[in-house]
């Protein structure tokens, strides 16, 4: 490199390298002038809060969007990549913050759909043998002909990887692949991440938590409000600078939690049945009991009857058999409205497809599921006042990135979506939440305020169920831990005496004296 | 393909300038008829003259203005009942048949209560029935989406037929409604204390018109301002979240079905009453399916509907003056409708393509 700046620098030949890289959005500027290299066989982390502009950035260099200035060097000559089927030409493949998977197909139709292919036709079983190929390559287990919506979500992570990989790539860019894995699965990606960068291959990995920057990247670029703060090598870091980087202030990764005296039973799940999707059992008489001032974690890898359980509580699933009561009075059964009119908020797992209306506004989306309830109606039409007034309170507690409320919730980053349902269900005044995996997506500073929230919630009365796989989350807020595997409880636990390697072995599914 | 078409996903989530939505609107309009006008050509006719004579035909003196404007009526209710199925994106194209079956209970009610009621009170009753017999018909559809999740295209096609074909068995028996002192299939004709009343003299334009109007700007608020249309909106968009957020919305689609059936259904009364003065097998000519066509140019938006419906009633309008001036067929009208619509879709896909591509500053 020419220029010479306190940058850390690549040990690699440059790969690739954005100058002055600048992209607007009505109203936002979403990268401000970036300079940025990577070299080959470097795993490069970027790093930043919530709409500080790090998906953007990954879209532009797969073009994605088209960079407003700036210029993008490839193997040091520059390039126009107006698209992505331009970047894929180049060798850059990408695997997005959201999943792109047509959920009615099959692995095999997806990856084939993504292609770059040149004459008319798709060659099916070149693809096939490429799929298996691959998949032995890097050690995955993947049948090309399963069906998306069977797989779990760790799985379709992995079609989206095989999909990126797919066409030969030199550069992969990961845009939170982390954030929907398991604790196991993120260590697995890990080792295969390290062992693609040791044949060649430069990575992007973009992602939140601190942990995987450490243990996995050579350098890391932080990045806030869109501009570039600094890159640095990885081996002089440590979480609190990163932290402090990254939102510009000190953050507390244990929020302080005051000792309350539990309350009333509030929800009391018993013997509770029932099967998912696919018709298999997957909550096998579940006994648990979730009292008020009391938070109460549910730890378990995804996948072991947490989201179903969920369902069934907000009353989008049915009970096989057992019951469900609130308060003493059954609930099992009742609607998702009536159950909601209840007291019941629940922060679902999935923002886009099950919390939020991706084409409302802000405000629209605050509201959703008390747009009948006083004060956002009167008489026959919605309030905009009280409407305007709650959103406006969200978005600045939560410190929602966007333009005004206003704003089309679609065009919002990840992690601000998330903060739109967070904001929306804390906000509702509840008895009870339901939160399965609140805090996915979102930075440590956020993190930290939603669990300062939390305990609030906790302080005035609420009962809250908390589905987590971060052990850590776990262990902050709970007053009492049920550790979940294959649809049954092995363990409920007081957090005094959590032991973390007990609850491990419990989440593996080991029961002690096994 | 896959990218591409996830492109456009993202583009449809900014907002296009309004100014631009109306020049391109002007430009599909354009297109369509110079395309319509090469039709003319190639039948042996003269473009000018044809397109001269509809603008005659449609606003040449201010009767014509009216009579374009009663065209227009039962367009804008069936443009508004396909406007307010598609914004929940309930796909159903039974406008046609709940207009019948707004003009078959309207004038059942006609014959049960004419004898006994004033004339405000029967036309209140005939305006009511228009709306409840195309409402329960939609309904029906919705309802049986609801429970037995059938498909709303289908149940309502195979309700357009049913309906249609149970008019034609009442038509054509004495026994039934085929009038006495004729033997077409029709009813007799409506004695005039039900007529929709004329609002300006010596022209047909009639009351449908304003209810159709008021309607117009009730749905727009309805959409726009109440939890109802909040609801609608939600479930068009994500019908999940809406789900898990508590909205019934079995509830919503048979709700929507019924409004949007009894919009349609208020076309056919108005027709009945207002226009054709009896009941035959022409009350629509084909406004059912033009209302589709008329809220999608409109891009689902209610008071637009209201303009577009105009403009496609004074193509239909004109091209009565047309025929008789040129010869040419009035059959014509559905090519250059067709074409608006092409022209207006295949713009707004390119539109939305081109913006992605031109670098957004500020
Ligand atoms: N299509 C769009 N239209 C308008 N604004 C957008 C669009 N995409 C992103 N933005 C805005 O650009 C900014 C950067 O967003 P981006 O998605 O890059 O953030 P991010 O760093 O990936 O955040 P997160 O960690 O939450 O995923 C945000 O303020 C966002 O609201
Ligand atoms: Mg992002």
């Amino acid at each position: 490199m020419e220029e010479s700046n306190h940058n850390a620098e690549g040990h690699g030949p440059i790969l690739l390298e954005t100058r002055g890289l600048t992209k607007h959005f009505p109203m936002v500027v979403a990268n401000d002038a970036v300079d940025f290299n990577v070299s080959q066989g470097e795993i490069h982390c970027l790093l930043g809060e919530n709409g500080s502009g790090k998906s953007t950035f990954a879209e532009s260099l797969f073009g994605f969007y088209m960079p407003d200035s700036g210029e993008i060097l490839w193997k040091g000559e520059k390039v126009e990549i107006t698209s992505p089927s331009d970047a894929m030409d180049l060798g850059i493949g990408m695997v997005h913050q959201h999943f792109m998977l047509v959920e009615t197909h099959s692995v095999l139709e997806n990856i084939m759909l993504g292609l770059n292919t040149r004459g008319p036709l798709l060659d099916e079983k070149s693809a096939r043998a490429r799929i298996t190929e691959l998949s032995d390559q890097y050690d995955v287990n993947m049948d090309p002909d399963a069906i998306i919506w069977q797989l779990s979500v760790g799985e379709q992570q992995w079609v989206e990887i095989l999909k990126a990989l797919y066409n030969g790539v030199e550069l992969l860019i990961l845009d939170e692949p982390t954030a929907v894995l398991t604790p196991q699965e993120s260590e697995r990606l890990f080792s295969v991440l390290k062992k693609m960068s040791r044949e060649g291959l430069s990575i992007i990995f973009i992602t939140h938590k601190l942990n995987e920057v450490v243990a996995v990247s050579d350098r890391v670029t932080v990045l806030r409000k869109g501009k570039k703060i600094d890159t640095i090598n990885s081996w002089e870091i440590t979480k609190a600078s990163l932290a402090r980087m990254m939102v510009g202030r000190d953050v507390v990764f244990r929020v302080q939690r005051d000792e309350v005296e539990r309350g009333q039973p509030l929800l009391e799940m018993q013997g509770v049945r029932t099967c998912n999707d696919q018709g298999l059992e997957c909550v096998r008489g579940i006994d648990l009991t979730l009292h008020e001032r009391e938070i109460l974690g549910i730890a378990g890898v995804a996948g072991n009857g947490q989201k179903e359980l969920f369902e069934v509580l907000i009353g989008m699933r049915e009970l096989d058999s057992g019951d469900v009561l609130l308060n003493g009075q059954p609930i099992s059964g009742k609607s998702s409205g009536s159950i909601r009119s209840q007291g019941i908020a629940h922060v679902p797992s999935d923002r886009i497809k099950e919390g939020l209306v991706m084409d409302f506004t802000i405000a629209e989306n605050m509201i959703l599921g008390s747009e009948w309830s006083k004060p956002f109606r009167k008489g026959t039409q919605l309030n905009n006042k009280a409407i305007n007034s709650f959103a406006e309170e969200g978005m600045e507690s939560y410190e929602i990135a966007a333009p005004s409320i206003d704003h089309v919730t679609g065009n919002l980053s990840g992690g601000n979506l998330q903060k739109v349902v967070l904001a929306r269900e804390i906000g509702s005044n509840p008895s009870v939440l339901l939160a399965n995996q609140p805090t996915r997506g979102l930075d440590v500073g956020v993190i930290e305020y939603v669990h300062q929230q939390f305990l609030e919630l906790r302080s005035r009365g609420v009962g809250i169920l908390l589905f987590s796989e971060d052990l850590d989350e776990i262990l902050t807020l709970s007053d009492c831990i049920a550790v979940i595997f294959q649809g049954e409880i092995l363990d409920v636990i007081d957090a005094e005496e959590a032991d973390l390697e007990k609850i491990g072995l419990l989440m593996a599914g080991v029961r002690d004296g096994e | 393909m896959m990218l591409k078409a996830l492109r456009l996903e993202i583009v449809k989530v900014r907002d296009v300038h309004w100014g631009i939505q109306v020049i391109l609107v002007i430009l599909g309009i354009l297109a369509a008829f110079f395309v319509s006008g090469w039709f003319i050509a190639l039948s042996g006719g003269n473009p000018a003259e044809a397109f001269a004579a509809i603008f005659r035909g449609a606003f040449g003196e201010p009767r014509k203005v009216y009579d374009t404007l009663m065209r227009a009526t039962p367009l804008i209710f069936t443009g508004l009942a396909t406007v307010i199925a598609f914004r929940a994106k309930i796909w159903s194209i039974g406008q046609e048949g709940q207009l019948y079956a707004g003009a078959m209970l309207a004038y059942t009610l006609y014959r049960i209560f004419q004898p006994m009621l004033d004339r405000p009170l029967l036309l209140l009753v005939v305006v009511l029935g228009g709306f409840l017999g195309g409402g329960l018909l939609g309904l029906l559809a919705g309802w049986l989406k609801a429970r037995f999740n059938v498909d709303i295209i289908i149940s309502t096609v195979l309700l357009n037929y049913i309906v249609t074909t149970m008019l034609l068995f009442l038509l054509y028996d004495h026994k039934y409604w085929m009038g006495a002192e004729t033997y077409y299939p029709r009813t007799d004709t409506i004695t005039k204390d039900a007529w929709f009343p004329i609002i300006f003299e010596d022209a047909r334009l009639h009351m449908g018109f304003l209810i159709a109007v008021g309607f117009a700007i009730t749905v727009y608020w309805v959409l726009k301002r109440t939890p109802y249309g909040y609801d609608l909106r939600a479930m068009g968009s994500n019908p999940v979240a809406t789900m898990f957020k508590g909205i019934d919305v079995n509830k919503l689609i048979m709700v929507t079905m019924f409004i949007s059936g009894g919009l349609a259904g208020m076309a056919g009364s108005g027709e009945v009453f207002g226009v054709h003065h009896n009941v035959n097998m022409a009350v629509s000519a084909g406004y059912g399916y033009t209302g589709i066509i008329v809220a999608m140019v409109s891009e689902l938006n209610p008071l637009v509907v209201i303009l577009v419906s105009i403009f496609f009633g004074a193509i239909i309008n004109g091209s009565v003056v047309m025929a008789t001036q040129t010869g040419i067929h009035t059959s014509i009208i559905f090519v250059i409708q067709a074409f608006v619509l092409l022209a207006i879709l295949i713009s707004r896909a390119l539109m939305s393509y081109r913006i992605r591509r031109v670098p957004h500053a500020g």
